[in-house]
């Protein structure tokens, strides 16, 4: 009772002084030790609720102790051997056979997990074997795209390429004289189309 | 005439919520207007010199290392730059200047970073701080 009594008096201390502190490392801006001081406080929270918790079930298991003290075990009657047994014990010995020949079938959870008895696994090979067939028939469609398709794919993307070539005419005319740029504006018509 | 109210009554434990209520209702707002921070005045031409010292618990820092990694992150708790060259050795202990000076929430934010955990293995702790204005 006395370490109970200390244990109590050591939570509250502890709760009190973290719980204290939390706002104290929060005013100095001290964040590293706010969380650890806050974790030290919802420990001996959590620890003391489940104190307090258990402390109520060990008063509720008493009080139902009390409550309801067990029977005392009554005395071993000697068993009959068999060939000798009562009209008693024969009645219980037929009642026990009826009940286990009413017995239903054991109930067998995930029964489609478990292997077949009378047929072969034949699941894992037919997929291998699908597997097989249809690798072949891609590998064989690559082979078949890769001869083929090459050509055409190439003649559409130069078809669609061919709107960034370059104009056959050149874009501007040419200067009558080289030169003229460098002398200052250039002046008259804009020769850009 | 005086108002007498009985200490079992109805109205006395309304007095009793009402004062409950008030006095929670306060240090609610004195914590959070002691937790909470907000931007100083800047006096320009100022300066705040800090002294710190540091102990360090990893072979990866020097002291000098420590207190510039320590000034490195904290200096982003002030609004104020750092004066050229940064963190300097003074003794066993180390000089760093910011102008403008710190104002009271500022130099708080900076002395919690400061002296808090904030690097592994490195241990900050204020010896002076001294604040020059112009004039």
């Amino acid at each position: 009772m006395i370490a109970r009594r200390l244990s109590a008096l050591l939570a509250l201390v502890v709760l009190t002084a973290t719980g204290t502190y939390v706002f104290v490392y929060l005013y100095r801006w001290e964040w590293n030790r706010a969380l650890v001081v806050g974790l030290l406080f919802v420990a001996t929270e959590v620890g003391a609720a489940a104190a307090l918790v258990l402390a109520r079930l060990r008063r509720l298991e008493s009080a139902l102790a009390s409550a309801h003290p067990p029977a005392p075990y009554p005395p071993t009657p000697p068993r009959p051997e068999a060939p000798h047994a009562g009209p008693a014990r024969r009645h219980q010995e037929a009642t026990a056979a009826a009940l286990r020949a009413a017995a239903p079938a054991p109930h067998r959870p995930f029964a489609w997990l478990r292997p077949p008895d009378d047929r072969l696994g034949v699941f894992v090979p037919l997929l291998m074997g699908v597997g097989i067939v249809a690798s072949s028939l891609a590998w064989v469609v690559e082979r078949l795209a890769r001869a083929t398709a090459g050509r055409a794919l190439e003649e559409g993307l130069a078809r669609r390429l061919s709107a960034l070539a370059w104009p056959e005419t050149p874009l501007a005319s040419p200067p009558d004289d080289p030169r003229a740029a460098l002398r200052g504006p250039v002046s008259g018509p804009p020769r850009w189309r | 005439m005086a108002l007498r109210v009985r200490r079992d009554g109805p109205g006395a434990r309304l007095l009793l919520a009402v004062v409950a209520v008030a006095a929670v209702a306060a240090g609610v707002d004195a914590l959070g207007d002691a937790t909470q921070t907000r931007p100083d005045a800047v006096v320009a031409g100022s300066r705040t010199e800090i002294t710190l010292a540091v102990r360090v618990r990893t072979p990866a820092l020097t002291p000098l290392g420590a207190a510039r990694a320590l000034w490195a992150v904290c200096a982003g708790e002030a609004s104020s730059a750092t004066v050229e060259p940064g963190v300097t050795p003074a003794g066993d202990h180390f000089v760093v200047a910011a102008e403008p000076a710190l104002g009271p929430n500022a130099w708080r934010r900076v002395q919690g970073c400061l002296e808090d955990l904030t690097v592994d293995g490195v241990l900050g702790r204020v010896v002076a701080v001294a604040a020059t204005t112009p004039g």
